[in-house]
């Protein structure tokens, strides 16, 4: 996904005010924050700010609705907040004030989620001649913003062996590979829960660059594409929970995805539920996978593994890295997977479950004939076996 | 008897010292001193020779944990260090000025040990500087046609460290399975 060129900057198009005052306002905006940026329509802006008491304004909002419906909306206008507008936007009243449009700047930074410049504009000088000028209400007592800095949201990987995982993921069946019934049995559909419901909005939210909301009759789930996070105000047993229950096909409608309204939210209040996309992705996929493998993937056909999962940010499933390390070194089916590492394949299964919600994993058709497998077992070192139950056991006496 | 190493390589300040001492099982031996030269922007004091740890492990044998000085004008003694080594843990500085020129200059650096052995990238300071992402770092590794492990690190985490060296071990065996 493309990121945005400078993740501190605001970029800015303003519609719909005489040259003269455009100007004005450019610098205006330059005193409050130098990482206020005030560019042209072309220059991909993250932002349009309209004033809409100009005339022909309904027909450029129009216009930038249809052709830009990711960039925030700010609305200004001499008169109180209009209701006629359909469209998600923040307001500002005329005059401009400094502090009006510091707490819109600071929403515009909460949905993009750039670093917060709050900083950086409480140290720009307060008055000028211009802003004087522009801004009659200057001394409008405007309480602080509510909105907290930036928070490092991405949580320490916690790695399980098969007994720890099971207690993890609640129910985890054990499954026969010699068993076609109980493979075929094996598999789901993400699109039946809300893994398939979230993961389309995140598809959605980063094409359109627009910080979306999933309403599926649960917790409001919100998707931030500029800051890859996700904020869910659950416990992470709720959400083990809610992951597994099938979303019925018949109440499809019922799971809807809208763009943000940040007033409606409790984002301000709960910064603390915010969330890696990446963590949450692999987290949720393992909680609706349960042992069992996404349809999309033939359990008897070669996985192409795209690259090693970060696996210091998720959570380690059992035989996760030798999986990874064997896949690494060839495509393999799932099933020879399991039967190489001589492991259950609901353990390769859910590990690829994981993968798949990450987009990490492709297929091939078969190289070689059935007849050829099943492939030697890797023969071990004694020593990398030492290391390794050093390792463990030292994770395990620090987790302790 | 065979010294088992594992070698801790990259650039000044990606935390090599701080890796070791997470999953060392004694303080290890520091030898730094006073930066000197390129190195001295970005760390008051630096490693000018190697840093050494150790793992005991049952049956008294023992995993020798040894980090290469940062400064390239030590580049002599890299040689010296991975003879006999396991494998390479390769830490680089996300904040500095190109990670992907560090990246290339260590891969091609120990190239003939990495072909020998196997490698696993830890990026620190992601936290100070976002991009680029481990997505970035595993295209340009797939410029070299390679494929190896590269995770988001906190040296000063020794769970971080001790999943960068597992994945390591996986990469040169993945047959091994420990005793869970």
């Amino acid at each position: 996904m493309k990121q945005r060129e400078n993740d501190k900057d605001i970029k800015i198009a303003i519609h719909g005010v005489p040259q003269s005052t455009h100007k004005m306002l450019c610098v205006f905006f330059k005193q409050i924050s130098e990482h206020i940026k005030i560019v042209n329509d072309a220059d991909s802006p993250d932002v349009d700010l309209i004033d809409i008491d100009f005339a022909g304004a309904d027909k450029i909002l129009a216009k930038q609705r249809a052709e830009h419906p990711e960039r925030i909306l700010v609305i200004v206008s001499l008169k109180n907040k209009p209701n006629t507008i359909e469209h998600d936007y923040l307001f500002l009243k005329k005059p401009l004030t400094r502090d009006g449009i510091i707490q819109v700047i600071m929403q515009c930074q909460l949905q993009l989620k750039s670093p917060p410049i709050q900083k950086e504009i409480e140290a720009a000088p307060k008055s000028s001649a211009l802003h004087a000028k522009v801004s009659p209400a200057a001394t409008d007592k405007t309480p602080s913003s509510p909105i907290k800095p930036l928070e490092n949201h991405t949580r320490p990987a916690e790695e399980f062996n098969e007994k720890g995982f099971t207690r993890f993921i609640g129910l985890m069946p054990t499954i026969n590979i010699e068993d076609p019934a109980q493979i075929d049995q094996a598999r789901f559909s993400p699109g039946d829960y809300l893994l398939g419901s979230v993961y389309h909005a995140i598809t959605v939210a980063r094409h359109k660059k627009q910080a979306l909301q999933v309403d599926a009759s649960w917790r409001p789930l919100l998707i931030f594409p500029h800051s890859h996070e996700i904020w869910l105000d659950a416990s992470d047993h709720q959400l083990r929970a809610f992951a597994s229950l099938k979303i019925s096909r018949t109440s499809e409608s019922k799971v809807r995805v809208l763009p943000v309204n940040l007033q409606q939210t409790k984002v301000n209040q709960a910064s603390d539920k915010f969330q890696d996309e990446e963590s949450f992705l692999w987290k949720l996929a393992i909680w609706t996978s349960k042992g069992r493998y996404p349809e999309q993937i033939d359990p008897a056909k070669p996985v192409v593994l795209k690259h090693w999962p970060n696996f210091t940010r998720l959570v380690i499933t059992p035989h996760a890295l030798r999986i990874t390390a064997l896949l690494m070194q060839q495509p393999q089916s799932m099933l020879d997977v399991a039967r190489t590492l001589n492991i259950g394949p609901q353990y390769v299964f859910v590990f690829i479950s994981g993968c798949q919600a990450l987009n990490l994993v492709a297929q091939i058709e078969r190289k070689y004939g059935p007849e050829e497998t099943p492939k030697k077992k890797i023969k071990s070192s004694g020593l990398l076996n030492k290391l390794l139950n050093k390792l463990r056991a030292k994770n395990h006496d620090d987790s302790a | 008897m065979i010294q088992h190493k594992i070698i801790f390589t990259g650039p000044v300040g990606a935390g090599k010292t701080t890796a070791i001492h997470s999953i060392s099982d004694i303080k290890p031996v520091k030898t730094d001193a006073s930066a000197s030269d390129m190195t001295k922007d970005r760390k008051a004091e630096t490693t000018v020779a190697m840093d050494y740890g150790v793992m005991n492990l049952p049956d008294g044998d023992k995993i020798h944990l040894y980090g290469t000085p940062g400064q390239e004008r030590f580049d002599f003694m890299w040689d010296i260090l991975i003879e006999g080594g396991i494998g390479l843990i390769l830490l680089l500085d996300n904040s500095r000025k190109n990670p992907f020129q560090d990246l290339n200059f260590f891969i091609n650096a120990f190239d003939d040990f990495i072909k020998q052995t196997s490698v696993a990238i830890g990026v620190t300071q992601m936290d100070l500087k976002a991009t680029p992402t481990i997505e970035h770092y595993h295209q340009e590794l797939n410029k070299l046609n390679v494929k190896h492990p590269v995770f988001a690190v906190d040296a000063r985490n020794s769970r971080d460290v001790s999943i960068l060296v597992q994945s390591l071990l996986f990469s040169i065996d993945p047959g091994i399975e420990g005793d869970d």
